[in-house]
């Protein structure tokens, strides 16, 4: 029971400190929607693991205002992000370019998953089923049928 | 397949040991500057005095460019050693996300080692050189470039270390 408040009380501050509330007003919902998921999607330079979206910090409050500012300009996504990646650098991008230097991490996901899938595959295949000669032998073997 | 697939669980081990031990080392709040190799920002900007300049255009190196605020904390900790520096080395301000007033009693109180102070007030010009916070210090070469930044304190240890083999003229 007590676990149960508790978790109610920490769900509901998790919930109000993921979410810096800034009062902004948008032409559009699409437009509220795409900010929402940009402020997300970049990192605060200042505060680890932290979206700008999600921080009390200064540096990611004025972050957010660059973002809107951007926005209500009629930028589109991507030059909102290159506007702010040109300034802080890739450090920033929760979602990481692909080019040299993340290509790992990129590809290495998808190549444990095949040699996931590889493995699997290769159990299944050696699980195969007997033919017709073997199960008699197999039945003889283990004294399952008379001759 | 044979015995060696047995290895492979211990070789992977101690590929990632290797891996995260190599992550202890590294600071993960050290950021690179974007500004590294490129020129400061040409955004016209309001000095302190009042009439605008704009850093790539005012800064000749090689010197540096600090900012500072008074709400910071660390910025009293590195002044007296910015004062003591400005008799060899030109430094540039940058009063970021501050009061006019408050840094004019400032300069007037603990000594001016500025060519001129850029007025941040908002933090505009922060986000154009990509500050994270206060005191940074940035270092110009002769040809306009940034060569590193320093985040934090800026005391004749920092200066040894990072800064000195650019001035070789300049004892600390």
């Amino acid at each position: 029971m007590k676990s149960i408040a508790l978790w109610v009380v920490f769900s509901g501050w998790a919930t109000m400190a993921g979410a810096a509330v800034d009062p902004l007003v948008f032409n559009s919902t699409t437009d509220e929607a795409r900010y929402k998921g940009l402020v997300m999607e970049l990192r605060c330079p200042k505060c680890q693991n932290q979206a700008i979206g999600s921080s009390d910090a200064p540096i990611a409050q004025d972050m957010r205002g660059k973002v809107y500012e951007l926005m209500q300009a009629g930028q589109s996504d991507q030059d909102i992000v290159a506007w702010l990646e040109a300034r802080y650098g890739s450090y920033i991008l929760y979602k990481p370019r692909f080019s040299g230097s993340t290509l790992w991490l990129w590809l290495l996901p998808p190549l444990l998953l095949a040699a996931g899938a590889v493995v699997i595959a290769r159990i299944l295949t050696r699980r195969r089923i007997l033919t017709a000669d073997e199960r008699t032998e197999a039945d003889r073997l283990l004294g399952l049928k008379d001759d | 397949m044979g015995k060696w697939v047995y290895a492979l669980p211990v070789l992977l081990a101690l590929g990632l040991g290797l891996l995260f031990s190599r992550g202890l080392d590294l600071d993960p709040q050290a950021m690179p500057s974007a500004l590294i190799d490129q020129p400061l920002p040409d955004v016209s900007s309001a000095q302190l005095t009042g009439q605008p300049s704009s850093p790539r255009q005012a800064v000749q190196g090689p010197a540096l460019v600090n900012v500072w605020a008074t709400w910071c904390i660390s910025c009293v900790v590195e002044h007296p050693f910015l004062v003591d520096l400005s008799s060899q080395v030109p430094i540039y301000g940058l009063n970021y996300k501050d009061q006019d007033d408050k840094a004019f009693a400032w300069l007037e109180e603990k000594g001016d080692p500025y060519v001129l102070n850029w007025a941040d007030r908002d933090g505009r010009l922060g986000l154009d050189f990509g500050v994270t916070g206060a005191p940074e210090t940035y270092l110009v070469s002769a040809e306009g470039r940034v060569v590193l930044r320093h985040q934090g304190v800026l005391d004749a240890r920092v200066w040894q270390a990072k800064f000195a083999e650019y001035f070789p003229g300049v004892t600390r």
